[in-house]
């Protein structure tokens, strides 16, 4: 069973002369049907928060010096880190695969101002293609093959 | 603060769409390189050395993708969580949620401008 | 057009004078193979109780009166064939709207929200007759054709989470519908429909679910427009912080 809508919902602005049965949510959300992809989307948020902070942690260190940045990298190493890291990269991905595949092409307007975007259908694999330059660029800058 | 989140409703939607972008592109490598190939040693040692990757950092470029993987990503983060939280919960624990996720979002990404300045 | 056998249609019933909540109520119906679910229901009033109440008119996915929930996703009942699902079917009004009666819903939350959006053309200058018709290409009206073909069934605000959330959001056709206007090559209030998108419950209380098009009969893809309409918006707010608009205060 569905859980109540907010009791205002899609209710006109004054009362119509008959009571009416409250509005509910769409039964299916938000685990069921296509409302899990969804779900999903949003339960990923948190890895941008605590990856940024990680990021920022790290970018702390690199400013205090050598002893700072030996005991980020210590504690990069501990297992709990090791497997957040891990679900973090699932996050990234899935989020990466929604929001390039399904959600950014067709969100661009046919025209901005004089401009004319590329078709929506054109974003996937440009999205796609920056993203293994974009990867491929860090690797090799992390593992020290260039810079 | 209703009057005025809702007033910066369009920049904080750039930074969030932008958070997307950056995130989405950057996050993947940066996180298997540091958060799982440099903790299991599969990135060589002089690669992690500090003075290589500090100068990097502190490098005109290094610092501009630095404060741009800081910023985006973290109002991208906050903003959605406190969509995420709207979608699950209602919208009256907003009058809560929204200044808190945007508060702490420009309390860090002053945080992380100061970090990348003092580089 | 053999018969389907029978199948048992699960209806929401609600009088507003008799009945606390509303409530469901069973009947069994001797189904043909080519029947929509709206087929089902015209059989369950005329031949077992004409009290069922809901509504219907032009039986091809056109007029958009007929807009129900079918086994819990928003559907337009008469083109939903009922061979599609099992022996059990249930039928519920739409969600995220007050219900009236049975599966009649308010609609007046709706229309409001329509009006708001000011779905007409807006001119600077209105063009003298004897200047003749203001023209448009074969693509400024591919730009938004596809946002014009929304019948009003409301099938997108029963699918989408922040209707049933934040009961001031303009919702996906409404916003769907400002766009069409702020797209149209002959229209120039763009300015004001933007404003009303960034007042409270606009386009950026969408969290880009996307339901409200996977559900459209009519593939308008509401989605599309709320979404391109959040860019607008963005560019039309950047565009008056460096020319602030003369006479706004």
């Amino acid at each position: 069973m569905a859980r109540a809508a907010h009791p205002e919902t899609m209710g006109p602005r004054r009362p119509g002369p008959t009571r009416t049965a409250p509005p509910m949510m769409p039964p299916k959300f938000p685990m069921a049907g296509r409302y899990r992809s969804y779900t999903l989307f949003g339960a990923c948020s948190p890895a941008f928060v605590i990856s940024s902070l990680i990021l920022l942690r790290i970018t702390w260190a690199l400013g205090d010096g050598e002893a700072a940045w030996s005991e980020v990298l210590r504690d990069l190493r501990h297992p709990l880190s090791l497997l957040y890291h891990g679900v973090a990269l699932v996050a990234f991905l899935y989020t990466g695969w929604r929001f390039f595949i399904k959600l950014f092409g067709k969100s661009q307007p046919p025209r901005i101002g004089p401009f004319r975007p590329p078709p929506a259908a054109a974003f996937p694999p440009m999205l796609i293609a920056a993203w293994v330059v974009a990867s491929a660029a860090v690797t090799a800058v992390a593992w020290g093959l260039v810079l | 603060m209703k009057g005025l989140i809702l007033r910066l409703e369009p920049v904080i939607w750039f930074f969030f769409g932008s958070g997307f972008l950056i995130g989405c592109l950057l996050f993947p490598a940066t996180i298997f390189a540091l958060g799982i190939a440099a903790p299991l040693g599969w990135v060589p040692a002089e690669a992690l050395a500090y003075d290589r990757v500090a100068g990097l950092a502190a490098s005109l470029p290094g610092r501009v993708v630095l404060l741009a993987m800081l910023v985006f990503p973290l109002w991208n983060g906050l903003n959605h969580l406190r969509h995420f939280a709207i979608d699950l919960g209602g919208v009256k624990r907003d009058l809560w949620i929204a200044p808190l996720c945007y508060g702490a979002a420009l309390v860090l990404s002053l945080g992380a401008l100061f970090a990348v300045v003092r580089l | 057009m053999g018969s389907n056998g029978k199948k048992t249609i699960v209806v929401t019933r609600f009088d507003p004078d008799r009945d606390e909540v509303p409530r469901t109520q069973s009947y069994e119906v001797p189904v043909q193979s080519d029947w929509q679910v709206l087929d089902a229901l015209n059989f369950i009033k005329d031949e077992i109780d004409p009290s069922l109440s809901y509504r219907w008119s032009c039986r091809m996915a056109v007029c958009g009166s007929c807009g129900m929930m079918v086994n819990g996703e928003a559907k337009l009942s008469c083109k939903d064939p009922l061979s599609k699902y099992g022996d059990t079917v249930e039928v519920t009004p739409l969600a995220n709207f007050p219900v009236i009666r049975d599966l009649v819903v308010e609609t007046e939350g709706f229309l409001e929200r329509v009006q708001r959006v000011k779905p007409w053309i807006i001119r600077a200058k209105e063009k003298a007759v004897e200047e003749g018709p203001v023209r448009q290409s074969p693509r400024e009206l591919a730009d938004f054709s596809q946002f014009s073909m929304c019948i009003n069934c409301m099938l997108c605000y029963s699918a989408c989470p922040v209707v049933g959330n934040e009961p001031h959001f303009l919702g996906p056709a409404a916003i769907a519908l400002g766009h069409r206007y702020n797209l149209d090559s002959r229209d120039e209030g763009a300015d004001e429909r933007y404003q009303i998108f960034r007042e409270e419950g606009g386009v950026y209380a969408c969290t880009y679910a996307n339901e409200c098009s996977e559900v459209c009969p009519k593939n308008v893809d509401p989605a599309a427009a709320v979404n391109q309409a959040k860019v607008g918006a963005v560019l039309d707010w950047a565009k008056g912080l460096i020319l602030p608009r003369g006479g706004e205060g």
